[in-house]
């Protein structure tokens, strides 16, 4: 019996013609421990400039640890990552700060100085001269309408304009990439809005964006390109409508008076309810289902949930339900390792564990060329790499 | 190593503090109110000890600066810890100022709040108690200079190897205060009993009050001073390593 030591295959996509000089983020197999707990465990990630990168994840998936990487506040365990072309585990201290901006989740101000004087004095110390600085910091006040606030504390702003003046901050110098972390927290609806105006601003000037949020909503008002982070991987990763297409499904839940779980073609049975998938063409077909079997059976409904196919659910589906291996899209049988459609395998690939297409026992590198429909030429190369728990998938 | 990146931070700096310069002003204000109560005292001490047309001030005046120099220290502490409170230290280690440069902004606004000081508390003594600057005043300014550098470093050391605000203060007060008290600046050491007088040579106050007597009291001149004064420059020496070994310290810790 051959063993194929496969747990979790990398994919990087290296562009034909393209170079790190065009990515604001490169990041390879980035892992971080802490002690014995590994809280990143290999991240791969690229983001081009001009782009926008939500990254989404539950508390402790290691999102702000990534961020504090790329920020050059924390070092990587391993693995490799460009931030604006800068090596972030060899950079000097303030190399990183010329090229990127950070607005952390905790407030940062100084509460005894004015809206004004915080942007100033950061602008200064970013490297810009005083006039500089001062023209600087007016421009931003304007953007982020605290032009009235200009010479107030920064500890008598409400929450909402200390969020928005927090942001502002981190734009002070204009940097090539931002990480804005948590923005929205605490700020009102207005302040948020605001925000969010600033940010499509700014990417559209060819700044590039990490922003992470548990507010979907935003991502979606933003349209940014999203990353999943559980567990201390990227578990997915494309533009909204493609997760909304691979993750989210459109279900409709029935509840029947009772109890009673009539046979209805098409419905299946979840729990207390009945439960029917539906596509494209809209919920009406089955609700017209219901209403007429309904009626034959005499039987009333107490109750129909409609779930529309969203963000929301294709984020519960990929953070909530990854497969049983805690891994996506891959299964085994017997002599062969599929790996499903994912974030770093967008078409799916074949592994054998024979002669054949894919890679033979033992190799650990494997290369593909796909031509996408836009006539695209992407030159893939798997790489096999050990999940940080050791398992190993066997071949039967 | 920028200057206008360590000028931007010490422009911050000062207008942190002068934006809450309560606590320092009292801070300055109290030594100019104990002096004239420590006067008399001294001016005995120095009769009994055989020096002739003096006023008390000559040591009184120094030894009250050089004790509350130590009280100084809290808000250097302040300047390092209230940006882990206030969030800012993240954005200080994001910006394009390196760190080191941070650090040094952070120092010199220390050393220009202890000058300050210093300058306030023996300047008022001359029209509230008297004082008149005898002998050399350079050889009195390199003492004050040379002893105030080293009060900088310490606290910064302190703060560096502290785990909270709190813990810091706690120290340099302590150790502030035996340095003071042993090295002669509430009573001299001539009124010492007999074992503690080697005691108080541990102590870089009793040098400096040495150095400053022996220029106040005895017309010393620079040169007379090197052995006082290069003893104090020594500690130094050894604070600012130990600011170095903190601050690598700290960088691993914060990665």
């Amino acid at each position: 019996m051959n063993s194929v030591n496969i747990l979790y295959v990398n994919i990087v996509n290296t562009r034909q013609g393209g170079d790190t000089q065009s990515l604001a983020i490169d990041c390879q197999n980035v892992r971080k421990s802490f002690g014995d707990h590994q809280v990143l465990k290999g991240i791969d990630l690229s983001l081009p400039y001009g782009s926008m990168l939500g990254l989404l994840g539950r508390n402790g998936a290691g999102k702000s640890t990534l961020i504090s990487i790329l920020t050059g506040l924390s070092r990587q365990s391993s693995g490799r990552a460009l931030v604006c072309g800068v090596d972030v585990g060899r950079s000097r201290s303030g190399e990183l700060g010329r090229v990127v901006g950070l607005a952390p989740q905790q407030l940062g101000l100084y509460p005894q100085l004015s809206a004004m004087e915080n942007l100033v004095s950061f602008g200064m110390l970013q490297g810009l001269g005083g006039k500089r600085a001062h023209a600087r910091a007016e421009e931003l006040l304007a953007v982020f309408s605290l032009e009235r606030q200009a010479g107030q504390k920064a500890s008598r702003l409400s929450g909402g304009q200390q969020r928005r003046l927090h942001t502002a901050i981190a734009l002070v110098h204009q940097p090539r990439l931002i990480f804005l972390d948590e923005p929205t927290v605490g700020a009102d609806v207005d302040a948020r809005a605001r925000i969010l105006e600033a940010v499509r601003a700014i990417a559209a000037q060819g700044t590039a964006v990490v922003y992470t949020s548990h507010y979907l909503d935003e991502f979606e008002r933003l349209g940014a390109d999203l990353a999943f982070l559980d567990g201390g991987r990227i578990v997915e990763r494309g533009t909204q409508r493609e997760v909304i297409a691979r993750h989210a499904e459109a279900v409709i839940e029935a509840t029947f008076e009772g109890g009673t779980q009539p046979d209805i073609p098409g419905w299946t049975v979840a729990g207390a309810h009945l439960e029917r998938r539906y596509g494209k063409s809209g919920p009406g077909e089955a609700l017209a289902q219901l209403t007429t079997v309904s009626n034959r059976l005499g039987l009333r409904l107490s109750d129909v949930k409609v779930t529309r196919a969203s963000l929301e659910n294709a984020y519960h589906h990929i953070i909530n339900e990854p497969d049983s291996k805690g891994m996506h899209g891959v299964t085994t049988q017997a002599n062969t390792i599929t790996m499903g459609a994912g974030p770093t395998n967008p078409a799916g690939f074949e592994i054998h564990d024979g002669a054949g297409a894919g890679f033979a026992p033992n190799d650990d590198v494997a290369n593909r060329t796909v031509n996408d429909s836009n006539g695209t030429v992407t030159t893939q190369t798997a790489t096999t790499n050990r999940i940080a728990d050791n398992t190993t998938k066997e071949n039967n | 190593m920028s200057l206008k990146r360590i000028g931007a931070v010490t422009r911050l700096n000062l207008m942190l503090q002068a934006h809450d310069p309560a606590a320092f002003l009292i801070d300055t204000a109290v030594p100019i109110m104990l002096t004239p109560f420590m006067v008399p005292g001294m001016r005995n001490t120095l009769l009994a000890e055989g020096y002739r047309n003096v006023n008390g001030t000559e040591l009184a005046v120094p030894a009250f600066a050089i004790l509350f120099a130590f009280f100084t220290v809290q808000f250097i502490v302040g300047m390092f810890f209230d940006e882990h409170k206030w969030g800012t230290w993240d954005r200080l280690r994001t910006s394009s100022t390196p760190i080191g440069q941070v650090v040094t902004g952070k120092i010199i606004v220390a050393l220009l709040m202890e000058v300050f000081q210093f300058v306030i508390v023996v300047a008022a003594a001359v029209p509230i108690d008297g004082y008149r600057i005898h002998g050399d005043v350079w050889a009195l300014a390199l003492t004050a200079a040379v002893f105030l550098v080293m009060v900088t470093l310490f606290g910064v050391a302190i703060t560096l190897f502290s785990n909270s605000q709190m813990t810091a203060i706690s120290i340099s007060v302590l150790i502030g205060m035996f340095a003071a008290c042993v090295g002669g600046a509430i009573t001299p050491v001539s009124t010492f009993p007999g074992w503690a007088k080697p005691v108080a040579k541990l102590s870089p106050v009793y040098w400096t009050l040495n150095a400053i007597e022996r220029v106040s009291l005895k017309g010393a001149s620079v040169a007379d001073i090197a052995k006082p004064t290069g003893i104090i420059v020594a500690v130094s020496v050894v604070l600012a390593l130990l600011v170095f070994i903190g601050f690598r310290r700290q960088a691993k810790t914060d990665r």
